[in-house]
């Protein structure tokens, strides 16, 4: 295990990197762009830039800011913080396989905002800042849980097994949810099966004023804890033997991936294949070091849900395909090749 | 190197599949549908409201807003007479008072089965989870809504009132509420009037042929579950109890007195909660064209039941709305069944 090499050839590949995250990030600019003139109600490149410029009509400086570039962003946000939890969780439990979603940390989150929402009488009096803390609440008890079940004192956080409770507390919580569906009235039964088809439903304003500080402040928590992921994904006896000190980092580690899971989980339903394919996408594309891979996926990840949440919206306008839907018909097959690609 | 390039490749070429599928999509709805534009909806509300510029024109002499209080205490000035109302789940209560919403949710405010279908012809879908920019093209001059966590985005459009589900205790409550919106009072008095009319018959009908003593349930099976209602949740509660007064057997009296609308029981212990006349429905297997599982039927539990008691199994579908055409249909319904099977065991 020669470190020097290995930091040598990431200096040379410096460069390269940075301009594989200025693509995506145009990329991202470009699907951004591409749904904001999307929608049920049609509006021409032209009529759009007029509206930004202050001299559409009324109607469409509705329809533009309050409808959909606040949507937008929204979705931008839940799936760049949905790509960095999902890397964050492959790197420390060593598995390809780890997602918010896979491992039930969404459903958790999810469970008890769908609790919160469903005892609150009146749900538009709710403060949108306490939702992400019953989400973080509901995703931390989850993780906690799996963390214990999947560890081990002397082999330390077992990868299969993390998989395997998660998969497990998962369905546990799904039933948990299905219990609730006959609980609630017809509006809210609606809702419950929203969020577990993996919508998008808070996308006012005051969403984003909530979730742009949040998503933004755990991704550049994650990025100052990329070198220790780096590490961590070598193993336990490894990480080790360079002194960090496994326990609190991978606790610390583990909280920035429940909180961004946690945040995106507040405003949407449960999307579940955004965590695990984006970290694939931009490892394949930008090689294993977290600190390009945490942009990178957080770049990919708002792409994904970007595009899926403007394709779900317009393709049987009035009604819609949950955002998760699109993701997972889309995402499937793609990670489906990248699978039968990668040699292991 | 070469495996990186191909993969970037490949991702340009996924977005750009998405982005021809995309606007292949918008293309054929362009045709399809007759292209929905704000700036050209507008000049049709524009054009239409010059055919009765008159009337109007009358009417301004008066007020043409009025201020309404909404259940949530807050001061909403809304149309003296709205013509473009648009809601999601309140058609059958505007429909009673003559009023026709231009817009609401197909899936569950127009798939009523107690609709007449010519009644809600040409009321245009706004998407099951509220499409907004529909709402918009639609140009509403007055939204209704249940849903309180669209209430915010909606009032950005039109004058939004928000009447969450259960907000009434009763039918007559709640159609004088919607008449004083939008100014149907006369109207919503009038179908009381003549509704009790219709409830009093049916109680008379019943007379006779169901004892003062006799108890009547409401049973829904659902993943291999029963569940047992009261008079406030749907599915047939306010016809059976409120309006025909027919009593709860003790176990589910318990449960109201208890402040539940609603419990999970058992198979096993189904004949606690048995009522002389039952009402079960199997929304599972309404959906594969049964009425009932044939678990259920099959298990010794329930033959005994529907020995001792009369077990009607109904459609979820009729049964589950609680608006003016629904408790309607299903005073009608209720009493046919319970004439059909009664009258003749006498």
């Amino acid at each position: 295990m020669d470190i020097h090499r290995i930091s040598r050839v990431e200096q040379k590949k410096t460069r390269r990197q940075w301009r594989i995250l200025a693509v995506l990030f145009f990329l991202l600019c470009g699907a951004m762009l591409f749904a904001l003139n999307t929608g049920y109600v049609k509006l021409t490149p032209f009529e759009v830039i007029k509206t930004f410029l202050g001299m559409g009509t009324e109607k469409q400086a509705l329809i533009l800011f309050e409808f959909r570039l606040s949507r937008i962003i929204v979705a931008m946000l839940v799936g760049a913080g949905l790509a960095v939890s999902g890397c964050i969780l492959q790197g420390i439990s060593r598995n390809p396989l780890a997602d918010p979603g896979i491992i039930g940390i969404t459903t958790g989150a999810g469970l008890f905002v769908i609790v919160f929402v469903a005892f609150y009488d009146n749900v538009s009096l709710i403060p949108t800042y306490i939702v992400p803390i019953f989400a973080f609440l509901g995703g931390a008890i989850t993780a906690a849980v799996i963390y214990v079940l999947s560890y081990r004192r002397h082999e330390g956080l077992l990868p299969t097994r993390l998989i395997l409770t998660g998969v497990a507390i998962a369905a546990a919580l799904n039933g948990l949810m299905m219990v609730l569906v006959m609980r609630l009235n017809p509006k809210e039964f609606h809702w419950v099966s929203v969020w577990l088809s993996g919508t998008i439903w808070g996308y006012e304003w005051k969403h984003v004023i909530v979730l742009f500080p949040l998503i933004l402040l755990f991704i550049v928590a994650a990025l100052w804890k990329s070198k220790l992921l780096d590490v961590l994904s070598l193993g336990d006896q490894i990480s080790t033997g360079f002194g960090v000190t496994l326990e609190k980092e991978r606790i610390i580690l583990l909280a920035i991936a429940v909180g961004l899971a946690a945040s995106s989980v507040s405003v949407s339903g449960g999307i579940a294949f955004v965590g695990l394919i984006a970290p694939h996408i931009a490892r394949r594309l930008i090689g294993p070091y977290h600190q390009y891979l945490v942009p990178a996926s957080a770049l990919i990840g708002g792409i994904m849900l970007v595009v899926a949440d403007t394709i779900g919206r317009s393709i049987i306008a009035p009604s819609e395909i949950q955002a998760g839907i699109v993701v997972a018909i889309i995402g499937a097959p793609y990670f489906l090749y990248l699978l039968s690609r990668t040699k292991v | 190197m070469k495996e990186f390039k191909i993969s970037k490749m490949l991702v340009v070429l996924c977005l750009a599949l998405m982005i021809s599928i995309l606007s292949a999509c918008s293309d054929t709805g362009e045709e399809n549908t007759e292209e929905p534009s704000v700036s050209e909806e507008t000049s049709n509300a524009e054009t239409g409201n010059t055919d009765d510029e008159e009337a109007k024109e009358e009417e301004q002499q008066e007020a043409t807003t009025k201020m309404y209080t909404t259940l949530q205490g807050e001061e909403v000035e809304i149309p003296v007479n709205p013509q473009r109302v648009v809601t999601d789940f309140s058609v059958g209560a505007l429909l009673k008072l003559g009023i026709k919403p231009v817009g609401a949710v197909q899936e569950y405010g127009l798939d009523n089965p107690h609709f007449p279908a010519e009644e809600i012809e040409g009321i245009e879908d706004i998407g099951s989870s509220i499409s907004l920019e529909k709402v918009t093209s639609l140009n509403p001059d007055l939204i209704i809504t249940i849903s309180p966590d669209q209430y915010e985005s909606l009032s950005k459009i039109a004058p939004t009132i928000l009447i969450p589900y259960g907000s009434y205790d009763n039918f007559e409550d709640e159609l004088l509420a919607y008449g004083e919106i939008v100014n149907k009072t006369e109207e919503a008095e009038a179908w009381i009037a003549d509704f009790k009319v219709k409830i009093s018959e049916a109680k008379q009908k019943l007379e006779g042929v169901i004892g003062e003593d006799e108890t009547a349930g409401i049973y829904q099976y659902y993943e291999k579950a029963f569940y047992v209602y009261g008079n406030k949740f749907g599915r047939g509660g306010p016809v059976i109890y409120d309006l025909l007064g027919l009593k709860m057997p003790d176990k589910i009296q318990e449960m109201v007195d208890g402040g539940e609308q609603w419990g999970n029981i058992s198979l096993e212990v189904l004949p606690e909660y048995a009522a002389d006349h039952m009402f079960l429905t199997d929304n599972a297997a309404a959906e594969n064209g049964m009425m009932l599982s044939q678990e259920v039927l099959d298990s010794s539990i329930y033959q005994n039941l529907a020995k001792e008691n009369e077990v009607y199994v109904v459609d979820p579908d009729r049964m589950w709305y609680d608006d003016p055409y629904a408790i309607e249909g299903q005073l009608e319904d209720v009493v046919e069944l319970l004439l059909a099977v009664n009258s003749s065991k006498e």
